[in-house]
């Protein structure tokens, strides 16, 4: 398989979630009558439900959120430090905001808060163009946001995902918007960061 | 090898801070004692420099606590007065001044409004909106203070104070105003500068900043912490000039050229405090030269420049949206 | 030292405290710095008077313009208040001339000039008397103006002030027989009444347009007491400009209404009287017993206060007035 030149990210045990039981009213029929499954690393999972059904309200329950009526969500570890939810998950909304000029470069090292806290290191920025470069988009790196298309913002987005190096990736329609290039480079990268061990969970309108 | 950042505009950051310097001199000799430019010693140490140090830290100060406002609510329409700390510190003037207390005791009162209402909001940050909470606090204190302004309707004498106050004054303003404001300035102003990183982070919103492993909630507060303590500052030293903190950082973020990154908030607040400086020093000038004997009041200035050129600034950005954007 | 200095720039709480902390020190420290410097009083001239005198209210204006015209040195006066020029109020309105500085609020003209005394009045705004204060050389603060015998006092000290006690004292001393001679006529007019178990001297209330009335305290009530009427608001017990209530006026029933004119008409007023609730019923109304002297007379701070009260007199006690 390619190398896409996420060198940062290393083969590793990773930590898997599993849901019980889990209920929230009022957010569609997906998770009405509590949801059970379990997410295991290594892999890719699919959600995949008609619009409106409550996929999103399941991811941002999992990304912590929102909190359920009813039901646990339990982490199945692999010595992960479940005290930096950070390190643990990295969410893709399913939209993308940017009501203020932010930069590409700004927003992909904002997704390694969690290293660098404010002060960047050249590792930081070596990382995040890494992730450009991996989506195709490195050449936008010092470009504004809101001077991009719906698709480049889509992966300018999954690329500070990418970035934050997470055990679990919890992505909310990662292919909206994006053409059938875009789309299977956005795959072939799953699959290699999957391969890698991480959790990842993609939710898609049937 | 470390990778190239794409460059940052620095340079219109010092260009700025160059031209508020210029401005303050400019501010300087000119008055109505004399020609412009004329130098005459006495008027400018005893009048004019402790005045027009107070516009350009007012000013400022206001330009930076809109610039935070604007970033943490991420609306470039926002003012620092929608947390409600203005109202407070108006309430608490006019609530002296109605009791009859001397005007001296003015900055004290703002002081102590602006301080309760700074409490107020952190307090009430915790369980709710910021905003709402804000909100709250200016409408409450708005009908409070016409309340009180009524009862003192028949003394014209105390009734012009009050005015005059709200209106935003610098006459007769000196160096004890500056150093009464100076504590809180200083606060406001550090913690803005280790709040910077974060704040660009929270540009994301909210909820993808929770997921990076940012502390939302405490750096709310922190950054309502810092306008607010910026807002009692620059009311305590100055009183009211509305549109400062709205127009400051809108032009300040505008600044930038097309190739450049977008600022971060540090420098949108460097820009900011020297636009903001710009903007009461100027108005202040005109406001003690403009009508002379008669002395107009700064904040109505300001008014009167931003209202209009803010609404030149949002016709532009439509115009640019239009016309520029690439949208799928 | 250093670390310590770190450690608070590091936490916020810290800063915020600290912060507020040093503002109320700061507080403190300025307002008792105004306090012991605050300047009162006013001082005699020593060896070398004043030469060149600014005065920043109305009720100085009047005064020094006198003094200073009575010792034939009017050119003294170098800035006087900008209410100097309007005739509702002042009795110095189109006599002084556009070169003499005018203290209206900006402040700097009056700096260039640099004079050697400034007559400040305690009612003037903070902005004109920190401003000027700092730079004057000598200041004179004038702190009463609530009786004829204030008048009379603040005519005395501003002689002093200037180095002029000479052509003070004689201005006083006018003013004073002018107001022994105000109430002897007065008294013989009482006397010379028909009925002495009737009440001779009638309850008086003043009038503006807004509900506020001169009460004790004022020199309205000195004029009122000297023109031979009693003024049903220091009765009452109140005292300085106080708003009253329609029922209080009932209660008062003043038999005649001294007209405030400066800012309405005597027939907007009078119109006014008679439909407001309360004064409409008043003895006063019904009986359309007015007297409406020239404002500027009538809240003179200087000694032309006095030109009132004949016309006041008159329409107190020989049952005139329309």
């Amino acid at each position: 398989m390619t190398d896409f030149g996420l060198a940062f990210m290393r083969r590793r045990p990773c930590a898997g979630i599993s849901v019980r039981q889990l209920r929230m009213t009022g957010r569609g029929d997906l998770l009405a009558t509590g949801f059970s499954t379990d997410f295991h690393p290594a892999k890719i999972h699919y959600i995949e439900a008609p619009n409106g059904a409550g996929k999103s309200s399941l991811l941002s329950c999992l990304a912590g959120l929102d909190s359920p009526g009813s039901g646990t969500i339990d982490v199945q570890g692999a010595g992960i430090a479940t005290d930096d939810p950070a390190a643990l998950l990295a969410w893709l909304p399913p939209h993308d905001d940017f009501p203020l000029p932010v930069s590409v470069i700004d927003v992909v090292l904002a997704g390694r808060w969690r290293f660098h806290r404010g002060s960047p290191a050249a590792s930081d920025i070596t990382a995040a163009i890494d992730c450009l470069r991996s989506l195709g988009i490195a050449e936008l790196s010092a470009l504004s946001v809101d001077s991009l298309s719906t698709g480049q913002r889509r992966r300018v987005n999954l690329a500070r995902v990418f970035a934050q190096d997470a055990d679990v990736l919890l992505l909310d329609e990662p292919f909206s918007g994006l053409d059938e290039v875009a789309k299977r480079r956005v795959d072939d990268c799953l699959n290699w960061i999957a391969d890698l061990g991480r959790t990842v969970i993609v939710a898609r309108p049937r | 090898m470390t990778p190239e950042l794409p460059r940052r505009d620095a340079a219109t950051t010092w260009i700025l801070a160059l031209l508020a310097g210029a401005t303050f001199t400019l501010c300087l000799m000119s008055g109505v004692s004399g020609e412009l430019l004329e130098f005459n010693r006495d008027v400018i140490t005893n009048f004019r420099l402790p005045r027009t140090t107070l516009a350009l830290v007012s000013g400022g100060l206001l330009g930076v606590a809109g610039a935070l406002t604007q970033n943490l609510f991420r609306n470039p329409l926002a003012s620092p007065s929608i947390l409600g700390v203005e109202a407070g510190g108006s309430l608490a003037v006019t609530a002296l001044l109605v009791a009859g207390a001397q005007p001296h005791f003015a900055p004290a009162g703002a002081l102590g409004g602006a301080t309760a209402a700074l409490l107020f909001i952190l307090v009430f940050s915790r369980k709710s909106s910021v905003i709402l909470g804000g909100l709250a606090l200016t409408t409450a204190a708005g009908s409070i203070g016409s309340l009180l302004l009524s009862l003192a309707l028949s003394d014209p004498g105390r009734s012009g104070q009050i005015l005059q106050w709200l209106m935003g004054s610098l006459a007769g303003r000196g160096w004890g105003d500056l150093g009464r404001a100076l504590p809180m300035a200083l606060a406001g102003l550090v913690i803005m500068w280790r709040a910077g990183p974060a704040l660009d982070t929270m540009l994301l919103g909210s909820r993808v900043a929770r997921t990076v492993g940012l502390d939302v909630t405490r750096m709310t507060r922190v950054a309502v912490a810092s306008v607010a303590l910026l807002t009692a500052a620059a009311i305590t030293g100055g009183g009211l000039l509305p549109f400062t903190g709205l127009v400051a950082p809108h032009l300040g973020r505008a600044m930038t050229g097309r190739n450049l990154l977008p600022i971060k908030t540090r420098h949108l607040c460097v820009r900011s405090f020297a636009l903001g400086a710009m903007l009461v020093m100027i108005s202040d000038l005109i406001a003690r030269t403009a009508a002379a004997p008669r002395e107009l009041e700064t904040g109505v200035i300001t008014g009167v420049i931003g209202g209009p050129f803010f609404l030149w600034c949002i016709y532009r950005d439509q115009l640019r949206e239009k016309s520029g954007a690439i949208h799928d | 030292m250093n670390s310590y200095f770190n450690k608070i720039i590091k936490n916020n709480k810290l800063i915020l405290t600290t912060s507020l902390a040093l503002t109320i020190a700061v507080f403190c420290v300025t307002y008792y710095n105004q306090r012991i410097n605050k300047q009162t009083g006013c001082p005699t001239a020593e060896n070398v008077p004043p030469v060149r005198i600014a005065s920043t209210s109305l009720a100085s204006d009047e005064l020094l313009a006198r003094i200073l015209k009575e010792a034939g040195q009017p050119d003294r006066l170098v800035a006087v208040s900008t209410l100097a020029d309007n005739p509702a109020y002042s009795h110095l309105a189109g006599t002084l001339d556009a070169t003499r500085a005018r203290i209206g609020d900006n402040l700097e003209s009056i700096a260039a000039l640099k004079p050697d005394l400034v007559v400040f009045a305690n009612f003037n705004r903070p902005a004109i008397t920190s401003a000027l204060g700092r730079m004057a050389t000598r200041t004179c603060w004038l702190e009463n103006f609530s009786s004829l015998a204030d008048i009379h006092r603040n005519t005395l000290m501003l002689g002093d002030a200037i180095g002029l006690p000479g052509p003070a004292r004689v201005i006083a001393d006018h003013f004073i027989a002018d107001i022994r001679a105000a109430e002897q006529a007065t008294n013989i007019l009482i006397a010379q009444g028909r009925d002495p178990d009737e009440a001779k001297r009638p309850r008086v209330l003043s009038f503006d347009g807004s509900g506020t009335v001169m009460a004790a305290g004022t020199t309205f009530d000195d004029l009122v007491a000297l023109s031979g009427g009693i003024n049903a608001a220091t009765a009452a017990g109140m005292t300085g400009w106080p708003r009253i209530t329609a029922e209080a006026v009932a209660g008062m029933a003043p038999e005649v209404i001294v007209l405030l004119t400066d800012t309405r008409t005597k027939e907007d007023l009078v119109g006014s009287l008679e439909v407001t609730p309360g004064w409409r019923d008043t003895p006063a109304v019904k009986n359309r017993r007015y007297v409406a002297p020239r404002p500027a007379d009538l809240l003179a701070l200087s000694p032309e206060v006095l030109s009132v009260i004949p016309s006041m007199r008159a329409a107190f006690l020989t049952g005139g007035g329309t």
